[in-house]
């Protein structure tokens, strides 16, 4: 590899990680699913960084990143095969806007609150969320597991979303 | 506040993949019903993400939940960034063998795929569990996702076949085709075709970069590119790459490639048209694959139109067509690429893009191209019937800049690992006959030694150009012949003839069918607008080219597998997939489909065979069978 290519790269990576983050929510904004919005996120990554050096630094760099997922999520056989279309070209620009803006500091304070927050709730509570978020059960396997149907698995996790999302705002709000 | 609830219960399932279609279209109703609620379902999106990071990163909970810390910016992701799959390739010999503990089990809706159980089908369900010894086989146009109770994801590829197997541990085989897993988070992609692979682990992906495919490796040794702690560390193509924690050794056989992730030849997509007669990409109504980009055929509003559902419906929509496919670079050279559009169509290759104005008009593109594939895209509106050219849209080539020609198949990328045999040995097209009728002066079948049977008065008449050949009246005049099941086509089949239309005629011409049977009992072998038509009822395919008034066509209709094609004068028209066999044991007509359509011209050199011909085969037929007086087809 040439030294060139070393600082392209350093650069690049900077760059990214800055954005990262807001990127993948906003293509999981347009493509609902984890997996496949995380498939979408890798190709981005890859297409960014082959185009990078047709990247005008003049102009954000955010912007240019944004439009390369737009484009993959528009052109992803994955989402037409595999998953509805949600958004409308409309509603892709008001995705942008709001998750273009969020900053790699903002996400960190969120993850913190987030951490504390959870910290709060008791073990049955902790428990759901990690069959759902680290095991990825479905929720019928959650529910096999605790002994609870389904419906019920999903009105639980909605409720602690909701709790946590609560208390996120108040920490983030106090601090 | 139940809607906001009821938002974030449906993006919960959508993210899981647990979320049905209807609930899909409920989650986009709702977010779309106002601002408000469109901003609630992005801080929804966002904090489920952030909890999918926090619990992901933290340790299990049987450890000690409390004592989890969330990570920064999970900076491990870029170390990912390049690498899509990851697959677990045990080898025996040139088959891939892939091993894992527990149970198997078919997740999503699969289609075009059959698992054979001591010889019978059993059902492919989602929650179907595979046993030692199933036979698993998807089709051209199938797919097929299994999911071990470990969390091994696999998504099994078109003409794909494995056979699971107990060796140590349970193991499937790969037989033919291949595959792509996800075995760890988050989700890797990995695809080889026709690749050798002598390894126990290997953790990577292609890609294509200036041309070259690259082979992205987080582990492993291979002899492409590598991604190492999070950076990109590029090995050119025949240096080794290091391995430093796995014990993987990716050859490559001089004439094998790593196939990119994008089918064999070009991927289409059909889009319906907004107001703005732009694509509406909320509503794609095909997708598929097909070997050409230079020709679109068979697509005209208010035809019947086949869909991937195995359904076919009347299009009466403009629409729109979105084609992609890799140009291969054989030198390194520019390429002048030329598109002609018949409505504004643009081309696009290695970041350039050219556009047309309407009707006609070409357009050149140079492209310095180094040897390699390239990313080929080509977008345009759908043509009406009254628009009819030979082309919707064609993209030709030249190396010169001045005489420019059609891409050459080999430079679509396209390769059938699977195509049909030839028959046709030593030239004897007689071969896996089921039917002939010359329909020289009489109604013998000259395979079954039987006659058809004349309904009304057909006549022998001596046509100018092929001597004796019969003619119906289009008003009473058929045959009525064995039943078709007896002549193979309640399976594989090719059905073929020589065929000369009058004018006058019902608008459907019919060449083969039988009496009414209901859906995928029907067998509908026609012209219809002077387009060959081929259909088991509900299972349509229609050609774009037509027959001439006047003109003998030698019309080929060819049923494989779910495939099915129609040929006009030795050439492919058109083809289409997820078709079902003809399920029939009612006589073949011959000139009448339904009580008041019938041929009204000429028929000559009607041959059946009980099997799929291969192209060259029917190229073979019809330069054979047409032989005019004058010695030419």
């Amino acid at each position: 590899m040439k030294q060139s290519d070393n600082v392209n790269h350093g650069e690049f990576i900077k760059l990214f990680a800055s954005v990262q983050p807001a990127l993948h929510r906003y293509i999981c904004s347009l493509l609902p699913h984890f997996g496949e919005a995380e498939d979408i996120l890798q190709e981005v990554a890859v297409t960014s960084w082959e185009k990078f050096s047709t990247y005008d630094p003049s102009q954000p760099f955010q912007s240019w990143v944004f439009g390369i997922a737009r484009n993959k999520v528009l052109h992803s056989k994955r989402r037409f095969c595999r998953t509805q279309n949600l958004l409308n070209s409309a509603f892709e620009l008001k995705a942008e806007e709001y998750f273009r803006e969020q900053s790699l500091s903002f996400q960190e304070e969120r993850q913190d609150a987030l951490n504390k927050c959870v910290h709060t709730l008791d073990e049955a509570q902790q428990q759901i969320l990690h069959l759902r978020y680290k095991e990825k059960l479905p929720s019928d396997h959650i529910g096999a597991k605790l002994k609870r149907s389904a419906e019920q698995v999903r009105t639980q996790l909605c409720r602690l979303r909701s709790a946590l999302k609560t208390c996120i705002n108040n920490r983030l709000m106090g601090s | 506040m139940k809607t906001a609830e009821r938002i974030d219960t449906l993006i919960d399932l959508s993210l899981n993949g647990e979320a049905s279609d209807i609930e899909m279209n409920e989650l986009q109703e709702l977010v779309s019903s106002s601002d408000e609620l469109m901003e609630y379902y992005f801080e929804s999106i966002d904090q489920q993400l952030t909890l999918k990071q926090h619990f992901e990163d933290s340790p299990p909970i049987s450890k000690n939940v409390e004592t989890s810390k969330p990570k920064k910016f999970p900076y491990w992701l870029i170390i990912s960034l390049a690498i899509a799959f990851t697959v677990f390739i045990l080898l025996n010999n040139k088959n891939s063998h892939v091993g894992f503990n527990g149970k198997l089990s078919v997740t999503k809706e699969s289609h075009g795929v059959s698992i054979l159980r001591n010889n019978s089908d059993i059902n492919t369900t989602v929650g179907q569990e595979l046993q030692i010894n199933d036979l698993v086989e998807v089709s051209r146009n199938g797919e097929l996702w299994l999911q071990s109770d470990e969390g091994l994801t696999l998504y099994l590829h078109p003409q794909s076949e494995l056979r699971m197997e107990k060796k140590s541990k349970e193991i499937f085989q790969l037989l033919k085709g291949s595959l792509c897993g996800d075995i760890a988070k988050p989700s890797f992609v990995f695809i080889t075709r026709d690749v050798e692979i002598k390894t126990e682990k290997a953790v990577f992906k292609t890609t294509i970069k200036d041309g070259k495919t690259i082979l992205s490796v987080k582990s492993g040794k291979v002899k492409m590119t590598r991604l190492k702690d999070g950076e990109f560390v590029e090995v050119q193509e025949g240096q080794s790459a290091d391995s430093s924690n796995l014990s993987a050794n990716v050859i490559l056989p001089e004439d094998k490639e790593i196939f990119p992730a994008l089918e064999n030849g070009v991927n289409y997509y059909y889009y319906a048209l907004d107001n703005n007669g732009l694509p509406k990409e909320t509503e794609m109504f095909d997708i598929g694959v097909t070997d050409r980009i230079d020709i679109v055929r068979g697509d005209h509003e208010g035809y019947v139109h086949h869909r991937p559902d195995s359904h076919s419906d009347v299009f009466s929509k403009p629409f729109y067509i979105f084609l992609q496919t890799l140009y291969k670079n054989t030198e390194d050279r520019p390429v002048y690429f030329r598109l002609t559009g018949r409505k504004k169509s643009t081309l696009s290759i290695n970041g350039k893009s050219v556009q047309t104005s309407e009707d006609f008009q070409a357009v050149n593109l140079k492209a310095d191209l180094k040897k390699g594939l390239y990313p080929l895209i080509v977008e345009t509106p759908g043509i009406i019937e009254d628009d009819h050219p030979d082309y919707a849209l064609k993209v030709e080539v030249s190396f010169d800049g001045k005489t420019f020609d059609s891409i050459p198949d080999q430079s679509l990328f396209f390769r059938n690992p699977h195509p049909l045999p030839d028959q046709f040995t030593e030239g004897n097209i007689d071969r896996s006959l089921s039917a002939r009728l010359p329909l020289k002066g009489n109604y013998k079948d000259t395979i079954n030694n039987q006659e058809a049977a004349p309904v009304g008065t057909p006549q022998f008449i001596v046509d100018k150009e092929f001597g004796l050949v019969c003619e119906l009246d289009g008003k009473k005049d058929y045959l009525v012949h064995l039943p078709v099941d007896q002549m193979g086509m309640a399976r594989n089949y090719t059905a073929t003839a020589w065929v000369k239309l009058y004018e006058g005629g019902h608008y459907d011409q019919p060449i083969f069918a039988n009496t009414s049977g209901g859906y995928n009992a029907t067998l509908v072998l026609l012209i219809r607008r002077r387009h060959p038509y081929l259909a088991h009822l509900h299972n349509d395919t229609v050609a774009a080219e037509r027959l001439e008034f006047g003109k003998w066509a030698h019309v080929v209709f060819r049923y494989h597998n779910g495939e099915q094609a129609i040929f006009l004068d030795g050439k492919l028209c058109v083809n289409s997939f997820h078709h079902s066999s003809l399920f029939s044991n009612s006589p073949l007509l011959i000139g009448l489909w339904g009580n008041n359509r019938l041929l009204k011209g000429l028929l000559r050199e009607i041959r059946i065979y009980n099997t799929a011909l291969s192209p060259s085969d029917i190229k073979l037929l019809y330069e054979k069978t047409g032989k005019k007086k004058s010695g030419n087809p």
